[in-house]
């Protein structure tokens, strides 16, 4: 009898306990779960009313020129022996040589430039998130498919804001953006995030970065690529480096490493920057990690 | 560990036999763990990581400079091929050549990095560059740069070498480099076209074999139209075409070899002959045959010259075609009442219906990547080219018309051409053109020719 007590109390213990550590809502002010609703299509009745966006403070935007090196010395090109040109038949060409890429005689410090190109109307305009599907049967058909959606969708949607004069996705990045910097902006480094800021984050930066990512969806096995990159951001938004972390994986394949390539160009691309992040929050976003997987552009 | 010994201690009712003390040293372990476990999730900060699931088809913005050169003719040459690269990369409806007059400063020399920053302003993702280089005894060095403009980093650079009456030739291998090497798929410029060119009189319409580049170049007749010839095809491994002549009413089958110029017949077969094709090696054609008016499926061993029947079947098995693998062919027949796709084993045996939608479907080719079959199909009156999964599923039509006709296939898999019969007159008067289209059925692209064309049959790419 007394060591089912004990048994007992000791399990109730553990279980308390767990409900503490394990659960921290409990012990902690509840996080107002304020998650920001991303509208496709807004009309402008609707968005006049809204206060106007506040910017997150941005250094000032200098044309800055790079210092790049001049006159290298000529690549050495490795010279084959040459068949006499006799004929003119086309399979006469002879020499295919990989030149080298010329090399920067010193290694200066790379000044960065400042790109005065702000995000412009993306083309491809707000896009309901498709359904979940059963699997389709061709992953490029399907591509195909979504392609044709979408151009329908952009046509009806470009007629829709002509109409109506409604702003497209660059309005919701502006309202997402908005929604972040509705808080303190001052910088605080222990500042701690809450979740609907968080996804806030998240959601702008896809919005950011899905326009900008131009795949070439025409391999058979695309929806199993998975790019992984690194992103160092400046506290304006600017991306200050970015890198393939599964480079070795994409090496493999010529169509996964263009893909990794387009991807990396999407987050370098200046015409998607900058990310219009809350700056008080720059601890936060300052290290992106992002995954690249075309898998719901093919359906899956 | 005390806990443990507590625990089994205290748990164990007098009389029973005590219990392994492991048990409880695991489930210890196991709480502990947990508890470490809520802990470290509760007080470490995760790194922000977003999941981009979603992107967009579009040509990719490219630049190219007229390559460059030290003389008149040499910059020249440099401007034609630097046209050539452009006009094919933008018929392929991937890339977007951005128009040279907005360059801002194009560099002087190939042996400098690029300013980076001028290019991005134009919104260029990729900068192509070159230099022509002309030699005493007429040869053409031609060196190119493709540089990432983005990530600051060169993609590929080569050295070609040749006679400078290759330099179209040229062109087209850079623009298949630069395919390859943004797509990460094989490129298809530095192929030819072999058709059917038609001039006269409908009553009275010669028939010759003339062979192109896939844009329309280089044009040559390959026979005098004195024969009524038909259906060419391609070799996939060797530049070699079948194709069928009508020799004083007696049709015939013909191997042709583009680089000797050399024909060779390759038997005289009883009754009609239709479409024939090489096996994916190359050593073996596959064609159909019509003897006491039933037309059955033949392979033929071009070593050997033997012939093997592979249908037998009451209804018209024709238009067969190998998979690249060589183990399936595809072919229509009307054994299940109206015009249909079948797949059936390389060796014969049963065959198995694909198609199933509305209309009769002709003329199945497979697509040298093997995940698709092009089609002719006939539905309400008009004539369509499509593609289907090799077990029928993911019809998509992607092409209509009048009549539309002969698909075939791009050495990648991704573009198909056909031609396409248009009618001009009440009294029964046609202009027939080839056509392009790619996968996606938006990008069609009329292939012009001196005169009216059918039967297109697109070659691999030039060894």
């Amino acid at each position: 009898m007394r060591s089912s007590v004990f048994v007992s109390t000791f399990l109730h213990i553990i279980v308390i306990t767990l409900g503490i550590y394990g659960l921290p809502a409990i012990r902690s002010a509840p996080i107002l779960e304020d998650i920001p609703m991303v509208v496709e299509i807004i009309p402008t009745a609707l968005s006049t009313n809204l206060p106007s966006p506040a910017k997150p403070a941005r250094p000032a935007v200098k044309e800055v020129e790079t210092n790049k090196p001049k006159n290298l010395p000529l690549p050495k090109v490795k010279k084959k022996a040459v068949p006499p040109p006799a004929s003119e038949k086309p399979k006469d060409i002879t020499t295919i040589t990989p030149i080298q890429k010329p090399k920067k005689p010193i290694q200066k410090p790379k000044k960065r430039k400042k790109v005065k190109v702000q995000p412009k109307d993306h083309k491809i305009l707000a896009k309901a998130r498709p359904r979940q599907k059963p699997l389709p049967p061709d992953s490029f058909a399907m591509v195909l498919k979504n392609l044709e959606k979408d151009i329908a969708k952009t046509i009806s949607t470009k007629k829709t804001i002509k109409r109506k004069n409604i702003k497209p996705q660059s309005n919701i990045i502006t309202r997402l953006s908005k929604t972040l910097s509705k808080e303190s902006r001052e910088f605080d480094s222990n500042r701690q995030i809450s979740l609907s800021q968080r996804h806030a984050m998240i959601n702008l930066i896809k919005r950011t970065m899905e326009p900008c990512w131009n795949f070439q969806a025409g391999s058979k096995r695309a929806q199993d690529i998975i790019v992984e990159i690194e992103v160092a951001l400046r506290a304006d938004g600017h991306v200050l480096n970015a890198r393939i972390t599964n480079q070795s994986q994409l090496n493999t394949d010529p169509f996964k490493q263009a893909a990794g390539e387009s991807a990396l160009r999407a987050v370098l691309n200046p015409s998607c920057q900058p990310y219009k992040l809350p700056v008080n929050l720059y601890n936060e976003w300052k290290d992106l990690k992002l995954r690249f997987n075309p898998k719901e552009m093919l359906g899956r | 560990m005390l806990l443990g010994k507590l625990m089994a201690k205290s748990i164990v009712p007098r009389g029973f036999k005590k219990p392994d003390v492991s048990f409880f040293k695991t489930s210890y372990l196991l709480i502990s763990f947990s508890f470490l476990f809520l802990l470290n999730t509760s007080f470490v900060k995760a790194e922000l990581q977003v999941d981009i699931t979603r992107g967009v088809v579009k040509p990719i913005p490219l630049a190219v400079t007229n390559l460059l050169g030290g003389s008149p003719k040499e910059s020249n040459l440099g401007r034609n091929i630097s046209r050539i690269i452009k006009a094919d990369l933008v018929r392929s409806g991937l890339f977007a050549a951005i128009d040279n007059g907005a360059f801002i400063d194009i560099e002087k020399s190939l042996d400098i990095i690029p300013k980076f920053g001028n290019w991005r302003i134009l919104k260029a993702q990729a900068l192509a560059q070159g230099k022509v280089v002309v030699d005493g005894s007429n040869r053409l060095k031609v060196q190119f740069r493709l540089w990432d403009v983005f990530a600051e980093q060169q993609m590929v650079g080569r050295v070609y070498s040749t006679v400078s009456g290759n330099w179209r030739r040229i062109a087209h291998i850079i623009a298949d480099a630069i395919y390859k090497r943004v797509t990460g798929e094989n490129g298809y410029f530095d192929t030819r076209i072999v058709y059917i060119a038609e001039s006269g009189r409908s009553d009275k319409r010669i028939k010759r074999l003339a062979i192109m580049d896939q844009d329309g170049q280089n044009h040559h007749f390959l026979t005098d139209g004195a024969s009524l010839v038909l259906t060419p095809r391609f070799s996939p491994s060797r530049q070699e075409i079948t194709y069928m002549s009508y020799h004083g009413n007696v049709p015939r089958v013909y191997i042709f070899n583009i680089d000797s110029g050399r024909q060779e017949l390759l038997g005289n077969f009883p009754g009609m002959t239709f479409a024939p094709r090489f096996s994916p090696e190359g050593n073996g054609v596959i064609m159909s045959m019509a003897k006491d008016g039933n037309s059955e499926i033949y392979a033929m061993d071009l070593r050997t010259r033997e012939v093997r029947q592979l249908t037998k079947h009451s209804a018209i098995d024709t238009s067969p075609d190998y998979s690249p693998d060589g183990r399936r062919i595809v072919f229509n027949s009307d054994r299940g009442g109206s015009q249909q796709i079948y797949v059936m084993k390389a060796d014969g045996g049963e065959a198995r219906r694909i198609s199933f939608g509305r209309g009769r479907y002709a003329t199945p080719v497979w697509s040298p990547r093997g995940d698709l079959i092009a089609f002719t199909k006939m539905t309400k009156g008009k004539f369509f080219i499509g593609v289907m999964d090799v077990d029928g599923k993911g019809e998509r039509l992607l092409a209509e018309g009048f009549l539309v006709e002969s698909p075939t296939w791009a050495p990648n898999g991704r573009v198909i051409m056909f031609f396409r019969e248009t009618p001009v007159s009440n009294k029964g008067g046609v202009v027939s053109k080839l056509f392009s289209i790619d996968l996606t059925g938006h990008n069609e692209r009329e292939v012009v020719t001196p005169m009216d064309a059918s039967d297109p049959a697109w070659s691999p790419l030039i060894p």
